[in-house]
């Protein structure tokens, strides 16, 4: 069965993603960003969805994004702090806002 | 779009797809590489129709939706046929959805395998001890339904403080538990539980508290640690909506699968003031009195998360023909949910109000007077104790 895997970083909304997911009729679980990734991997997902967090991508410790999403070769959706993970990851600027 | 840093400029290969006040880039993607990012939350209530966003992305993926309820049930049973295997395993009926459901999914996996018990506290709501009775007792002698009613209520004896209720009913709940297991545990190697997945999922610190923390488990009143049984938790990772739609498709009856929460303290902390079996019995009435008028208005189900009556450990008075009255309060608590923090009080129309009064004072001995509470959570919590 097709599933999604949904990378928490610290979110209040990561189990909302998930009923989000569910509600379209696709199975999905939640990990931490900083997961084992082969428990991830084992499970093949089709897709990942990258939670909001409460960090600044820029702060000492911040959490990063692991490798294997990009590699995987999935269709990935960033949301908020998962937008600018992929937006510095991927080569372009991230500042505080106004 | 509260968040304080933002993308300023975007990588290579990425067009802006949404923008705002305040915010150049809200959302950017590449096509081509399939990754599309949201500065703002699609997944809250409030962003406008942000939660028809992630369906989009799924159907951009080209993810199959096949999470059918059937389909999860018969991929369910099929699992706890081959953790069991051909030994024998126990559960425990709560009269929640959570437990009926794992049971029902345990029972055409297991068969003579699989032995259950109810534990009737005395302390449930009108019909749901027979409701989970008559769900179950197609298992005949491999269910049994525990009355300890007589047991709870001797503990309840002259206790007027909340937190002593809980305190009471929590003990007596595991030494009835305990007892009930080790009668049945002669073989069996597996325990079946209604854990669900909020219950068990992987919680994420942000990036500076690195833990990842796991939620332990909630056992079923406190599993002594000797009885040495493996769990079997069939939902573990099934959201409550989805335990419901589970609940359906192998056929539960709507009483179950549609019971609304119910706190493990029962109806003890629905009755303020000291718990006798003739206030319990009066606090049912009217509660029945209030399920029915609802449900019969189409509201328990569509726009009611919770709907109970709680009875005051007050009298006031009243008249009644020609004679004064000097009976007990009644307050109707109704609330919907709008999230998993809050709720609001329900509007219950007047004329439904006015009949589920009339009926409770005429019909319940000893009530004289009913009140609808009207206020929202926080800053009241949706039970009275």
């Amino acid at each position: 069965m097709d599933m999604v895997v949904i990378l928490d970083f610290g979110s209040q909304y990561a189990q909302l993603i998930a009923r989000r997911v569910r509600e379209h009729n696709t199975y999905c679980e939640l990990f931490a960003w900083n997961a084992d990734p082969r428990r991830v991997l084992a499970l093949r997902p089709k897709a990942f969805i990258l939670s909001g967090g409460p960090d600044s991508v820029y702060a000492a410790g911040a959490a990063t994004l692991p490798d294997y999403v990009l590699a995987a070769g999935v269709p990935v959706l960033g949301i908020c702090y998962g937008m600018q993970l992929l937006a510095r990851t991927l080569g372009g600027d991230v500042r505080p806002g106004q | 779009m509260s968040h304080g840093d933002q993308v300023r400029s975007l990588p290579p290969g990425f067009v802006c797809s949404a923008s705002g006040e305040g915010c150049a880039f809200a959302a950017m993607e590449n096509v081509a590489e399939r990754i599309f990012a949201l500065q703002f939350h699609p997944e809250v209530e409030h962003t406008p129709n942000g939660p028809q966003i992630p369906g989009k992305f799924l159907a951009l993926a080209g993810v199959r939706a096949e999470w059918e309820p059937e389909a999860i049930a018969d991929g369910l049973v099929a699992q706890i046929r081959t953790q069991v295997g051909s030994q024998r395993a126990i559960a425990a009926l709560s009269g929640g959805v959570d437990s009926a459901v794992a049971v029902a999914l345990a029972q055409p996996a297991l068969g003579d395998q699989l032995d259950c018990f109810y534990v009737d506290t005395g302390l449930m709501r009108a019909n749901a001890t027979a409701e989970v009775v008559a769900a179950f007792q197609d298992l005949g002698s491999h269910f049994s339904a525990v009355d300890a009613s007589a047991e709870f209520l001797a503990d309840l004896q002259a206790v007027v403080d909340p937190e002593e209720k809980r305190r009471r009913i929590g003990a007596r709940f595991i030494r009835v538990f305990e007892r009930e297991a080790r009668r049945l545990e002669a073989g069996a190697k597996f325990l079946v539980q209604g854990t669900i997945y909020p219950d068990v999922v992987e919680s994420s610190g942000s990036g500076r508290e690195q833990a990842a923390k796991i939620k332990t488990h909630h056992n079923v009143g406190g599993l002594p640690p000797d009885l040495d049984l493996q769990l079997v938790e069939p939902l573990r990772f099934l959201f409550k909506d989805e335990v419901r739609k589970v609940g359906s498709a192998i056929g539960l009856p709507d009483s179950l699968v549609w019971r609304q929460p119910f706190p493990g303290h029962g109806l003890a902390i629905r009755c303020l003031g000291s718990v006798t079996p003739e206030r319990l019995a009066t606090l049912r009435a009217a509660d029945a009195i209030m399920r029915a008028e609802l449900a019969g208005g189409r509201l328990e189900r569509i726009a009611a998360s919770q709907a109970f009556a709680v009875l005051l450990p007050v009298k006031s008075v009243g008249v009644m023909g020609d004679s004064r009255t000097h009976d007990e309060v009644v307050a109707l608590r109704c609330v919907t949910n709008s999230d998993f923090m809050t709720a609001d009080w329900t509007r219950v129309p007047y004329e439904l109000l006015a009949t589920i009064s009339s009926r409770i004072v005429n019909e319940v001995p000893g009530i004289n007077r009913v009140v609808y509470d009207i206020t929202s959570k926080p800053p009241a919590t949706i039970e009275w104790e």
